[in-house]
């Protein structure tokens, strides 16, 4: 089975399910979570819940992640003062769940996110440029009535990083350094933009929430899931 | 280059150990700025990242040059957890300003080349307790035998066969921790709604250790309570020395989490097994500086005014512990 965690409103991630039928996909929601059957101890005889039906760990064969966190609006059936608790407690047990899960997983979890790093424009800047990447600066004002995030771009390319495989551009210049900065952030599953009107494109932006509605990257993710699974 | 000589302390006044580290900084006779959260309306910041970070923070009329921050120590409240903030509403200037200023310098305190305490990165450690768990029993501490679930059948068996079970939070969203009894039977079918967590009682005496860089300081405790914070009885705390191998992984504890300062939770049961509960990113350590005498606020103020060492790993592209995780859930 393939389990792709999403909010149970995510049309691309329920798109995906049916798309994927033929590979046992599902999405797993906070609904999910507020089921019988969740279990996790050992790891040995572990389980969870996906489309409200338990589910042997042993019986998943891979992960996409398209959701940072459980979020508070997706728990109208929890009593209000409750709900807020509730999505970090259910937050706090996916994460542990994914990041000790052995089969792929697209992106592994960090401490702070469901689906790799929560990280701020600045620290992606940050990296990319620590990487060997040129950046486009990012300028952050906190001023009364004049708050804003600055950065110079007028035409943009977005490439996306899926394992191996790159999208979206075929210039093998900005191929690596989307393929680095992916590498620099852990993650196997990476959306890179960057701005090209100057003669060296310079990295502007990364999203671990690649456009999936996109059919050549959704292929690209099942290629990953199904080859890492038989690898 | 010009030499970086400011300390930050971010948070608010009447917080025990943000107050504690003003005074332990005054006692030092060492330059520091206190941005007070409830100034947030009289409180500019202004950030640049590129191939360096750069920016300038303004509290009243002063302006200060974040270059020129050596070191910070963070304790913010997220401003929702102001009442006027969290009653104004997202359209609200007061709600607006609140939320852009803390963007900026958390997004500023994750970059700087300032030491930090804590980096928010790094804090987030504990925003799950078993993910943090797995970390601490791969450095060589025991964690209870643990099991997290919807089903109140299962909740019922782990009961049975470890006799003496509590439940706490699987999150850093702080709870009471508890210890299963009759009362509770009637409740728990409500498990069903959000994943649960219980753990084998650990009887022993507990310990609570601060590392602040390599110092270590710890005091046992004992309280009759299942959870000595929310006593009504008596909590009696010693100073005490922590044998040296336990010591050295506390300190690996938390170097490998990039936490300067951490208070970690361990029990040691009579047969001698050293158990670790928890490490927590940002320690309330007031409470056991009073109550014991150690000098921990002291210890932070001098390792804040050192700065940034060479060796310090001042912006982690990712956690160590998240990539033990990974490699102990690849060998497991």
């Amino acid at each position: 089975m393939i389990v792709i965690i999403a909010n149970r409103r995510n049309h691309v991630a329920q798109a995906l399910a049916q798309q994927w039928a033929a590979w046992d996909a599902a999405v797993l929601s906070a609904q999910d979570l507020s089921v019988a059957g969740w279990s996790l101890t050992d790891g040995a005889t572990d389980a969870a819940v996906v489309a409200q039906q338990r589910v042997a760990e042993r019986d998943i064969s891979a992960v996409l992640t398209l959701a940072p966190c459980i979020f508070e609006h997706e728990l109208g059936y929890i009593t209000p003062e409750d709900r807020s608790y509730v999505a970090a407690e259910m937050t706090a047990v996916l994460t542990f769940w994914l990041a000790r899960l052995r089969c792929p997983v697209l992106n592994r979890p960090t401490a702070a996110r469901l689906s790799g790093p929560a990280w701020s424009p600045e620290k992606w800047v940050r990296v990319a440029y620590e990487a060997g990447v040129p950046v486009e600066s990012i300028c952050r004002t906190a001023v009364p009535d004049d708050s804003k995030v600055e950065q110079k771009m007028s035409s943009t390319v977005t490439l996306t990083v899926v394992g191996n495989r790159v999208l979206g551009s075929d210039d093998s210049r900005l191929q690596q350094r989307a393929r680095r900065l992916a590498r620099a952030a852990a993650v196997a599953l990476l959306a890179v933009t960057f701005a090209t009107e100057r003669s060296e494109p310079h990295f502007v932006s990364a999203d671990v929430f690649p456009n999936l509605s996109d059919e050549t990257v959704a292929d690209a993710v099942l290629e990953y899931l199904r080859g890492q699974q038989a690898a | 280059m010009t030499e970086n000589r400011t300390i930050l302390l971010w948070g608010i006044p009447e917080d025990a150990p943000t107050a504690a580290m003003q005074d332990a900084l005054r006692r030092a006779n060492s330059d520091f700025i206190f941005l007070n959260q409830h100034a947030v309306l009289q409180t500019t910041v202004e950030l640049t990242v590129g191939s360096s970070v750069v920016g300038q923070l303004r509290i009243g009329d002063q302006d200060f040059d974040l270059a020129q921050i050596k070191s910070a120590y963070l304790r913010p409240y997220e401003p929702a957890a102001f009442p006027q903030i969290a009653r104004a509403g997202p359209r609200r200037r007061i709600w607006r300003h609140a939320h852009a200023v803390y963007q900026a310098l958390h997004s500023w305190s994750e970059i700087t080349d300032a030491l930090v305490v804590n980096r928010p990165g790094a804090a987030a450690v504990n925003n799950s307790k078993p993910y943090q768990a797995a970390l601490i029993e791969s450095l060589g501490f025991r964690t209870p035998k643990t099991l997290i679930t919807t089903d109140p059948a299962l909740a019922l068996d782990f009961w049975r066969q470890h006799e003496v079970v509590i439940y706490k939070s699987i999150s850093a969203v702080r709870s009471i921790v508890s210890r299963l009894s009759d009362r509770h039977r009637s409740r728990l079918a409500d498990i069903a709604n959000c994943p649960t967590q219980f753990q084998h009682y650990v009887a022993g005496i507990e310990f609570r250790v601060h590392v602040v860089g390599d110092e270590i300081f710890s005091c046992a405790i004992v309280s009759a309570a299942d959870d000595y914070r929310y006593s009504d009885g008596s909590v009696q705390m010693q100073a005490c020395e922590l044998p040296p191998e336990v010591a050295e992984t506390c300190r690996r504890l938390a170097q490998s989490m990039n936490l300067h300062v951490a208070g970690i939770d361990l029990r040691c049961t009579p047969q001698g097994d050293w158990y670790c509960f928890e490490v927590n990113p940002s320690p309330g350590f007031t409470f056991f500086e009073d109550q014991t005498g150690l000098a921990i606020a002291d210890s932070i103020a001098r390792f804040l005014m050192r700065g940034p060492g060479e060796t310090d790993n001042v912006h982690p592209t990712r956690l160590d512990s998240d990539e033990s995780l990974y490699q102990a859930a690849a060998v497991s």
